[in-house]
């Protein structure tokens, strides 16, 4: 046997198998994984095919540019944000581990470059997914952060931080500390935000994967809209 | 609320198909095809076979009857009037259904019609198509209730039948027409749901359905004609208006058919109980010979219908269109007899209230029409006798003989044409009198100069060609806009878009990076807004001469802006195209100019309101509200009344109005109507009639 075209296919296949592995995520290739996630999407690549934006059959994104601005300060925050605002039904567009979610909103600067968050949410979420949700993503980002005690959100919301990415999520249950004052005295608040919602019907959980910046201007913004409304 | 308002909305919120075609049985009498066929079948048998064949054929027409009694197609739309909220709304008390009793006003109106009739010629080859309408709605006359009827056509005096016109340009006509309005009406209340059929005055209404709060029912087209409107009253017995509604004509089986069936039944039955052979076949000659062929048709109709039912890949329009089609085929066998409604109403039925016409006057009048011409040196002709397109000068004159499938005109200029169905766009070439074919894939959108057009390719993506062949602006743009000596083009990247501004040869202007733009086509300007919310202007070379610095920006004259600064939106004043200031920003509200001045308020607690001219100077007096110029004459409020005043200022007229409320007023030169309490005024202030 020649050697020559044997060593040429064996090339051509390592070289396929390092594309393919090193291959960037693709919007409704397959979902995108937010587990070990960089915060640093291509959207070039990404949203690469330019129908998802025109007339593509199966899914519909549509890309808003809004601007940030603090209350009270001229500093504002250009950034873009891209919804998926059509795709199939029960279709599955990001993934922590084996927890899918339905819909997807990525948020860059004004440049396409950085990657400011990802948010993903879904509906009807039964309390034990949840339950092992919240303990893979403290698997990766560590403990729970504790709850900011003089500004309890109003719905139930878990935090975490790791290196330069946080990480949250945020289910429609009312909070139960949000409306009494003994938070102080409540010795174990995950017990009873556990409690909560598995108490409830119909739980939808979103997911935000952001940067400090980020959160700081969502935090301190004079108006937000869509998924964002959540954080 | 009308009965008939529903027809020829052309928005459809609901699309329903309901086909009742019961499967088709099959016998011995229903597969002869004549009436001889079939007494010599029955003169063949023996006596017992008779018998049976007698007794088979009544079993299979009983069939065939209950089939056809309960045929029906119903094409219809239903128009939704619900907030789209889908919440349970709260039931209001609607008014009760009253007829226009001022007669006089009626009369008035139908004088009214036959004065602004006017008719639209369509050419056709054998003979043209004419349409008979007018434009403006009258207050006291549904005027699509109209029956109107083209009498003769004119042209230059001389008459010719319409079915004798040919291609020939008419420029007058004469119609007749006629107008039913009720004088009295009764109202006819029955709970729905407690019968399956109920009479009025020996009309049958068969009630199909009836829910909570809706109800499907099917009147004789007779008892239809007279049903002047419905409500119905829910258990508290408050009235309501329904809020979804169909009306639509249901297609049945004709009743002569019908009818020819129930006596051949009575045919067989009697001749079943005779035991002469000679006997029963003189019976069975009174079967009418007609039976026969509309049986073979109506199982003729059936098989076509159980394969378009069956054709997955015919759905909506393309499935009615051709439901039309088999339906027109077998013509024959189909009769309008019925009208269905469809109601819903916003609460539970407790009762349904029709009401029906008690008294009527017929007005018939005849009156003489005028030609409309369409806005086109050019148009599409026809040619019915060989299903040809052609094009037609705007005398009439061919242009291009009918020779296309499909041909229709793309805009005014006349000079372009599509074959939708064929996606092919053609060039006319008046000089030659050729239909040239534009490149495959391309679709014409408008001229943006003499030799260049915009054109839109397979991807949607729009660019201009030169002489509809060069590529000068690539079709890599979402829109492009001449915008005074310039184009706007947008692109966009992920939805993003990004505008940017170059010659008609495609040189770049402007790259407005990060940039919102505002065209004002009509000034030739663009305004530009940067992140932070700042306006500019770009002038009609596409350079940017304002930086976007003001929170208030925008043309309101040719070369005049309305302005305001720092961050004082409420205080606007007046600079020129270039950036000087007219005026400081002093004014609350200022309008475009409209004959020379604009509109302009200040906090004044009663005068508030004035007219500035370009110089940014108020001129005569201030008033409580004022409104823009108009043929030479503004109005204007003040002291309790209302004036026109002339461009000096002067008040050349009073307008009178008993109960004050906002004026509606449409600005449009001369032909400009004031409405004060009720009444309508002309741009002079002269009364209209």
């Amino acid at each position: 046997m020649n050697k020559v075209p044997f060593l040429f296919v064996a090339v051509f296949a390592v070289l396929l198998f390092g594309c393919s592995s090193n291959q960037k995520p693709q919007f409704g290739k397959a979902p995108l994984h937010l587990d070990n996630f960089g915060l640093n999407l291509d959207v070039e690549t990404f949203f690469g095919d330019e129908t998802l934006f025109r007339n593509n059959e199966k899914y519909s994104v549509k890309s808003e540019e809004q601007t940030i601005q603090i209350d009270g300060s001229d500093s504002t925050l250009r950034f873009v944000q891209y919804t998926v605002s059509s795709s199939p039904v029960g279709d599955t567009l990001a993934r922590f581990n084996d927890f899918y979610f339905g819909d997807l909103n990525v948020v860059m600067d004004f440049d396409d470059k950085e990657t400011f968050m990802v948010a993903a949410s879904k509906e009807n979420v039964p309390p034990g997914k949840l339950d092992a949700l919240i303990k893979e993503i403290s698997a990766e980002y560590g403990n729970v952060l504790p709850s900011d005690k003089n500004n309890e959100p109003r719905y139930i919301t878990y935090e975490w931080k790791k290196g330069n990415k946080l990480a949250k999520i945020v289910l429609n249950v009312e909070n139960p500390l949000s409306s009494s004052n003994n938070s102080e005295e409540t010795p174990n608040i995950n017990k009873l935000y556990a409690d909560a919602y598995h108490k409830a019907d119909n739980i939808s959980v979103t997911f935000f994967i952001t940067n400090p910046m980020f959160d700081h201007y969502l935090k301190k913004a004079r108006s937000i809209s869509g998924l964002l409304t959540r954080y | 609320m009308n009965k008939k308002t529903h027809a020829g909305i052309p928005y459809i919120l609901g699309l329903f198909i309901v086909l009742f075609a019961a499967s088709c049985s099959t016998s011995s009498l229903e597969d002869v095809k004549t009436k001889d066929d079939y007494i010599k079948r029955i003169s063949s048998l023996s006596d017992s076979k008779l018998q049976k064949t007698l007794k088979a054929d009544i079993d299979s027409l009983t069939s065939l009857k209950e089939e056809m009694d309960g045929f029906n197609i119903y094409i219809g739309f239903g128009l939704s009037m619900s907030d789209g909220s889908g919440k349970k709304a709260e039931v209001k008390p609607d008014s009760a259904f009253k007829i226009n009793t001022d007669f006089a006003a009626i009369k008035q109106d139908i004088n009214e019609y036959s004065k602004r009739l006017y008719f639209i010629q369509t050419p056709e080859l054998p003979n043209s198509k004419f349409h008979v309408a007018i434009d403006e709605k009258l207050g006291n006359i549904s005027t699509d209730d109209i029956d109107v009827k083209l009498k003769q056509v004119y042209t230059k005096g001389r008459a010719y039948p319409e079915d004798k016109v040919g291609m020939v340009k008419a420029d007058s006509a004469t119609v007749d027409f006629k107008y039913e309005y009720p004088k009295s009406f009764e109202t006819f209340k029955f709970d729905p749901k407690s019968k399956k059929e109920i009479a009025y005055n020996k009309q049958i209404i068969e009630i199909n359905s009836a829910g909570d709060d809706n109800v499907e029912f099917d009147t004789p087209l007779a008892l239809y004609k007279d049903i002047l409107s419905y409500q119905a009253l829910n258990p508290s017995g408050v009235l309501m208006n329904a809020s979804s509604n169909s009306a639509m004509p249901l297609t049945t089986i004709k009743g002569s058919i019908k009818n020819d069936l129930a006596s051949v039944l009575q045919i067989l039955k009697a001749a079943s109980k005779l035991n002469n052979k000679d006997a029963i076949t003189r019976e069975l000659n009174k079967i009418p010979s007609s039976l026969f062929p509309a049986i073979a048709k109506y199982h003729h109709f059936n098989t076509k219908y159980k394969a378009l039912e069956d054709d997955k890949n015919l759905k909506g329009f393309d499935a009615i269109k051709r439901l039309k089609e088999l339906m027109e085929e077998d013509k024959d066998l189909f009769g309008l007899e019925k009208q269905r409604f469809t109601l819903k109403f916003p609460d539970k039925i407790a009762e349904l209230i029709l009401y029906i016409t008690r008294e009527k006057e017929t007005i018939a009048q005849s009156a003489v029409a005028k030609i409309t011409q369409i806005a086109s040196p050019y148009q599409t002709f026809a040619d019915n006798r060989i299903d040809k397109y052609g094009i037609v000068d705007s005398n009439y004159t061919i242009v291009i003989p009918a020779s296309q499938a499909r041909l229709d005109r793309a805009d005014n200029t006349g000079l372009y044409y599509k074959d939708y169905k064929e996606k092919q766009d053609f060039h006319l070439d008046v000089h030659n009198k050729k239909l040239i074919p534009i490149k495959k894939g391309y679709t014409y959108i408008k001229d943006i100069s003499d030799h260049l057009t915009l054109f839109s390719d397979s991807n949607k993506y729009v660019g201009i060609l030169e002489n509809d062949d060069k590529v000068v602006i690539p079709f890599e743009y979402d829109e492009i806009e001449k915008t005074g000596n310039v184009l706007l083009l947008t692109k966009s990247k992920r939805g993003r878009k990004k505008y940017e501004i170059r010659t008609l040869d495609n040189k770049l202007v402007n790259d407005l990076k990060g940039l919102k733009i505002t065209p004002y086509p009509d000034y030739g300007v663009l305004i530009v807004e940067n992140e932070k919310e700042k306006l500019g202007l770009i002038d009609k070379d596409g350079r940017t001469v304002i930086q976007p610095t003001y929170v208030n920006l925008k043309p309101i004259d040719k070369d005049l802006l309305l302005y305001s600064e720092g961050s004082n939106s409420y205080q606007k004043g007046i600079m020129k195209g270039d950036g000087t200031k007219v005026t400081e920003p002093k004014f609350n509200y200022i309008n475009d100019f409209q004959e020379g001045f604009a509109v302009y308020r200040t906090d004044d607690i009663n005068s508030s309101y004035g007219y500035l001219n370009k110089s940014g100077q108020p001129v005569f007096g201030k008033y409580s509200v004022a409104y823009g110029f108009a043929g030479g004459y503004a109005l204007v409020y003040d002291n309790n009344v209302f004036s026109l005043i002339d461009t000096s200022g002067k008040k050349v007229k009073q307008i009178p109005y008993k109960t004050l409320g906002d004026p509606t007023i449409s600005l449009t030169g001369k032909s400009t109507i004031y409405e004060i309490d009720g009444k309508k005024y002309t741009y002079a202030g002269q009364p209209i009639n």
